[in-house]
């Protein structure tokens, strides 16, 4: 499990866990970016750009701190 | 409250009733197209109270029903994090006092976006409202190879689905009689399931709201829902008594049972909505498959190309603003003139005339001077918002606009303050954030606007040499270049000390969403434009002329007759001894020496002698202080002014005369009034000084109170007064050459 700041542009994750003290995330859960969801990171600058369900958004790198993620590419490789 | 929908069954609104309908869904769904479609061109534009959110409302018959449509503002979710958002909560709730209940809702659900969109929807559909469902961009979602289907979406939702092709009016007739059918129909509930325990605090909390408030039970479960669960904190139902507390011991029981509140809701929202959509949707062969938007995106929010196009993008608007504007401003100053001279004519002279030409009339050509910028800001701005750029805009200057405790968002307004203040912050409504927002709206007038640049070139034409100092920049070149560099740092320092002190806060962290670039429709965008202009000239307009008139009266007044006669006599001695070209310049330099003196006895003229004191360490003499006064109607008047005091008759910023006489004025005590050194101070003090009552009257508007105005002018003409006293006594030490 790795933060999703920690991400490179192109990774695509699952989302396991967010920190839901830090604020801001629960906006970003109203969006669509929940447990069990996984995503494209499309930019990892900073805001980092995110593909999520149909939707692009853009997020501060310390908020993508609060997101914990698996690489989709191990997780396949666990299975 | 008893609303139509306490009333299963019944038709609250009969024939002669407007009924009422909210239109509602996510920004960017084709909201404002339906809007356009549903109601034409029969639409008003006004205020929500308190809040600088337009409250768009239209009107169309349907088989001989009045029907009112409320465009409420796009917002993500029912538990808002914005003003715009609260208005749309506070009006579906009936939370608004100003707002009469809402018979149907329309929600809008973009069909290229289903799992995001559903989630609003369903939590409008949970108030139990009769709702209808508007399928928009379904052809776009069919080309993308991910059509939806409405039939079956319907069942899910048990709320009639139409699909809505806005631009060719493809479904609006039966979205009309889907409306008129759902009149008086309780929407059922939707089957999601936030899980049984905080189900049950839920009924417990809704319970005891409803023991201070009686509501519809839906109503007051949903109020719960948001009380208990958004720890964000921004319904007032908070403070009725005993709720905060209930709210505290139900989180910790929740918590102490291990139930992840704070998730409960998008999880069990966004579970069933991954059900609704795996049989209404055909799965995608690819997932993450790159749309045109994110190929464009791939230069557009690139870091260094972004920002470059970006840059290009804000440098032909801002050189459109002040080109483009040129000649209609020309125009509007002509018409003005024409007007006075017109009425100067047809009236026998008098106080009553010259408050009509000098007061009324160049009050409202003050206001009209504005619109050109404003309406071409706002076209740019508009082109930019509903192409989807504005988003890329602000992603790109993020990271920028973070060290002065700003965000993306506020460099569009930063930027036009440039051409001119008021626009900029009528501008700043894009940026969320309220702090973020008043921060930069009180940094925005420091920009150097247009107005300015008159002064700037009275000043260093008439006393700063043309001395060549390096690659063919002269002494002139480089205070003009120095004079914009300091007004940026200075907006820029200002904003991140506001953001520091009186608006300090945790910065709202920055989420936005990009969505996929489209071709605006040519009728919004001028829509838009329209409404910017119109609601300017009514409501900023009317301070501005009130104003106007004002400083009007304490040039005029006290008016003595003596010197009129006095005039008239040298006039008619003029006429007998003096004939052709002579005669004519001898009546103009009467006319300015009269129009001169009278300025100098009126309230305004002793206010700049009785200020003289307070300016002189700034090493500005009286005649100066009513320059400094007068400007106040607007910055480039100091020069029309300037030339009345020093009796040079007509004259604008490249005036020979008017530099010569500034040039050959002395103190009583023989030293020159104007060095270098004055003139570098008068710039200061004008990038620097609030002297723009248009800005006053907007920012008055923008924040809905007097106070952030008072602040401006407070800080402001503090920051111009120690400014220029530190710069004028420090440089007459270190540089006497230059004094």
């Amino acid at each position: 499990m790795v933060k999703l700041s920690e991400c490179r542009s192109g990774d695509i994750v699952l989302i396991t866990e967010i920190d839901s003290q830090v604020s801001g995330t629960l906006r970003l859960r109203e969006l669509g970016v929940i447990e069990g969801v996984d995503l494209k990171v499309i930019k990892s600058s900073n805001p980092m750009l995110l593909h999520v369900n149909a939707s692009r958004i853009a997020l501060d790198r310390e908020l993508a701190d609060a997101i914990r993620v698996s690489r989709m590419s191990l997780l396949q490789g666990e299975l | 409250m008893l609303t139509s929908h306490d009333q299963p069954g019944s038709k609250p609104a009969t024939e002669t009733q407007t009924i009422r309908v909210a239109l509602v869904g996510n920004p960017n769904t084709g909201k404002t197209t339906l809007f356009n479609a549903l109601t034409g061109l029969k639409q008003k534009v006004a205020n929500y109270p308190g809040v600088t959110v337009e409250r768009k409302s239209g009107q169309f018959s349907f088989e001989g029903h009045s029907i009112e449509v409320i465009d409420l503002p796009g917002a993500y979710s029912l538990r808002p994090t914005n003003d715009v958002e609260r208005i749309t909560r506070d009006v579906l709730l009936g939370l608004m006092g100003s707002e009469k209940p809402v018979d149907v809702v329309v929600v809008c659900l973009d069909a290229g976006n289903l799992e995001r969109n559903l989630y609003f929807a369903t939590q409008v559909l949970d108030l139990g409202l009769p709702g209808v469902v508007a399928l928009t961009m379904n052809d776009e979602a069919t080309s993308m190879g991910q059509p939806v289907d409405p039939v079956i979406l319907e069942q899910h939702l048990g709320r009639p689905v139409v699909e809505t092709v806005a631009p060719t009016y493809k479904g609006v007739t039966e979205l009309k009689r889907s409306i008129l059918q759902a009149i008086g129909r309780e929407g059922e509930d939707l089957p999601w399931s936030i899980g049984e325990k905080v189900l049950h605090a839920i009924e417990h909390l809704a319970v005891e709201i409803g023991r201070h408030k009686p509501m519809e039970r839906r109503i007051l479960r949903q109020i719960a829902v948001e009380l208990l669960l958004d720890r964000r904190g921004t319904n007032r139902m908070i403070d009725l008594p005993g709720i905060r507390e209930l709210v505290g011991k139900l989180r910790a029981e929740l918590e102490w049972a291990g139930v992840k509140w704070v998730e409960s809701e998008s999880l069990g929202r966004y579970a069933w909505i991954r059900s609704v959509i795996e049989t209404t949707r055909s799965a995608s062969e690819e997932k993450f498959k790159p749309s045109r938007s994110d190929r464009v995106d791939r230069v557009l929010t690139h870091p260094v190309f972004g920002l470059g196009i970006f840059l290009l993008v804000m440098a032909v608007v801002f050189q459109s603003i002040y080109t483009w504007a040129g000649p209609f401003m020309d125009m509007i100053d002509g018409l003005t003139a024409a007007a006075a001279t017109a009425v100067a004519g047809s009236m026998s002279p008098g106080p009553l005339r010259d408050l009509l030409t000098d007061g009324i009339i160049s009050g409202v050509g003050a206001v009209l001077i504005f619109l050109p910028q404003i309406l071409l800001l706002f076209l740019f701005i508009v082109l930019m918002e509903d192409s989807g750029y504005l988003a890329r805009a602000a992603f790109v200057m993020n990271r920028h606009m973070r060290r002065y405790g700003l965000t993306g968002h506020a460099f569009i307004p930063m930027l036009s303050g440039f051409a001119c203040a008021i626009p900029a912050i009528m501008s700043t409504r894009n940026i969320s954030d309220p702090r973020t927002r008043l921060a930069t709206i009180m940094a925005v007038p420091l920009t150097s606007c247009s107005a300015r640049l008159p002064v700037y070139a009275l000043m260093i034409g008439a006393l700063i040499p043309a001395t060549p100092l390096f690659a063919g920049f002269t002494a002139q070149g480089f205070v003009l270049l120095g004079a914009y560099v300091f007004s940026i740092c200075a907006a820029l320092l200002v904003a991140r000390t506001f953001r520091m002190t009186v608006l300090k806060g945790r910065q709202q962290p920055f989420i936005i969403e990009l969505p996929p670039y489209r071709i605006p429709s040519w009728k919004t965008v001028l829509n838009s434009v329209w409404e910017r202009g119109r609601m300017f000239v009514t409501q900023a307009g009317t301070i501005i002329l009130a104003i106007n008139i004002i400083l009007w009266f304490i040039a005029y007044f006290p008016h003595d007759n003596s010197l009129q006669v006095k005039y008239d006599a040298q006039r008619s001695s003029a006429e007998s001894m003096l004939s052709g070209e002579q005669l004519e310049l001898r009546m103009e330099e009467i006319d300015s020496l009269q129009s001169g003196e009278m300025l100098r006895g009126s309230i305004a003229g002793k206010l700049g002698q009785a200020i003289e004191p307070v300016i002189r360490p700034l090493g500005f003499d009286w005649k100066i202080g009513i320059g400094l006064l007068a400007s106040f109607a607007a910055r480039e008047v100091f020069v029309s002014t300037m030339a009345i005091v020093y009796n040079v008759g007509e004259a604008d910023e490249t005036s020979v005369s008017l530099m010569d006489a500034m040039r050959n004025e002395k103190h009583a005590s023989g030293e020159r009034v104007y060095s270098p050194l004055v003139a570098l101070n008068i710039i200061i003090f004008f990038i620097l000084a609030c002297q723009c009552m248009g800005t006053v009257a907007v920012v008055k508007r923008e924040t809905n109170s007097w106070k952030w105005p008072a602040v401006m002018v407070g800080y402001m003409t503090l920051l111009a007064y120690v400014s220029c006293l530190l710069f004028y006594q420090i440089g007459i030490r270190i540089w006497p050459g230059l004094a």
